[in-house]
């Protein structure tokens, strides 16, 4: 998950970075020195246990894990740090934030808890290969033998997208028909006419 | 009388299915008879039933999950028989609930005419065929054959298990039953007394019926599933 291959006393917290898992390095990341041993064990010497204490057939796929862990944690922080922004502004000028940047930051990242959950589920779901259940079974001895699987993969994708469309479809008719500002505005000024 | 854990947790399963018969198979039950509705007040029929189950439908699933959760870890062998036999019928079923969910929920949220009808269409019908697959995946347990199966082996029986007389009884007995109490609880949610005195002559309905389902799914028991038809026969 943190790319750490080497066992090391005062290992650093990578930010980033590509896991190269031949040479047993991870490249191109930010390093916070000490920061690992320090997450892991809340002293700055502490002993790290890297990737190299297990058989490489008990490994995880190193790369896939590593980079689904910076995607979450990274989605986490762009969320965090935009909601200090509006917090900061709104506290600046007494009244909700609403400038142009702001919104369009807001629209961005909105979608980032999503992308954050997948992440997230990859990691667990990638980091605990090779094992189904941890130390006691392997994935390979866990694969249902039911025949024809391919048909219960295609059946339920399809009617995931066919949901996935109609949910589409059917929010975009809601947003269609909602008021636009002007109309409000003129409801507003009817006085409750109708 | 003492139990072992394993009992103890067969009695929390049971528990729990049995409280999911209740308050989820009531869902179901008012999902047929929204697809019965008739006569002058089908509409009110219809609207009582969206509004009866509207808040509370989503949260009765947690039964089955427990259900399910316990199997896994309390009896994995087990787990694996039902599981890998029966895969069909529970993934049908899963098609089912989630159809069902979808389509009560879009439903309300669709503007044009064509539209609502068409999900109530997909809701009701969910409605009443993923409790039939309930009580064959349960009749099909009962009877044995799953674990027979996965015992002896060699490919897995994907309709051998549950395509047979004695779980598809207890299908539609599961649907009868469901469709009994949910005519009941009906009566006494509808807001008037004509629309309860719908209710109360369908739950007398559903109620002849289920007599008469009860009496063939004890006798396909005897040659079926004796295991059950002997713990019945014996009971007090």
């Amino acid at each position: 998950m943190e790319g750490q291959f080497r066992t090391q006393r005062g290992a650093p917290l990578r930010i980033g970075g590509l896991p190269d898992t031949k040479a047993g390095v991870t490249h191109y990341a930010l390093e916070i020195p000490k920061g690992l041993s320090i997450l892991a064990y809340n002293r700055p010497d502490a002993e790290v246990l890297g990737l190299e204490a297990f058989p490489a057939s008990d490994r995880p796929p190193v790369p896939v894990v590593h980079v689904a862990f910076q995607v979450m944690v990274g989605c986490g922080m762009a969320m965090a740090a935009v909601a200090l922004w509006g917090a900061v502004v709104a506290w600046r000028t007494r009244k909700l934030p609403d400038s142009k940047a702001f919104l369009l930051a807001l629209t961005i990242v909105s979608q980032l808890g999503m992308v954050a959950i997948v992440a997230g589920w990859t990691v667990t779901e990638v980091g605990r290969q090779p094992c189904i259940v941890k130390g006691v079974m392997r994935t390979a001895e866990a694969v249902t033998p039911v025949p024809g699987l391919w048909i219960s993969l295609v059946a339920y994708s399809t009617l995931y997208l066919l949901l996935g469309v109609v949910t589409a479809t059917l929010l975009g008719s809601l947003f269609r028909a909602s008021p636009r500002p002007g109309e409000i505005v003129a409801d507003a000024a009817g006085g409750g006419a109708h | 009388m003492p139990m072992t854990a394993a009992e103890a947790v067969a009695a929390v399963m049971l528990v729990a299915l049995v409280v999911y018969a209740l308050f989820g198979g009531a869902d179901y039950g008012a999902g047929m008879w929204d697809l019965l509705a008739r006569g002058p007040r089908a509409a009110a029929q219809r609207e009582l039933i969206a509004q009866a189950i509207g808040p509370v439908w989503e949260a009765n699933y947690v039964w089955l999950i427990i259900v399910i959760v316990l199997l896994f870890t309390g009896f994995p062998a087990a787990f694996a028989a039902v599981m890998t036999t029966l895969h069909v019928p529970l993934s049908l079923m899963l098609i089912g609930v989630v159809l069902r969910g979808s389509a009560f929920t879009f439903r309300s949220y669709d503007n044009s005419e064509v539209g609502r009808r068409r999900w109530n269409r997909v809701f009701s019908i969910s409605s009443v065929v993923t409790p039939i697959l309930l009580g064959a995946v349960i009749g099909a347990i009962a009877t044995g054959e799953p674990g027979r199966a996965a015992a002896a082996g060699g490919p897995v029986p994907l309709l051998a298990t549950w395509l047979g007389p004695f779980p598809l009884a207890v299908g539609l007995f599961a649907l009868n039953t469901f469709a009994f109490v949910a005519a009941v609880y009906l009566t006494l949610e509808a807001p008037d007394p004509a629309l309860s005195e719908d209710f109360r002559a369908r739950a007398l309905a559903a109620a002849v019926t289920l007599g008469g389902l009860a009496w063939v799914v004890y006798h396909l028991s005897r040659t079926e599933a004796p295991l059950v038809s002997h713990g019945l026969a014996a009971s007090p």
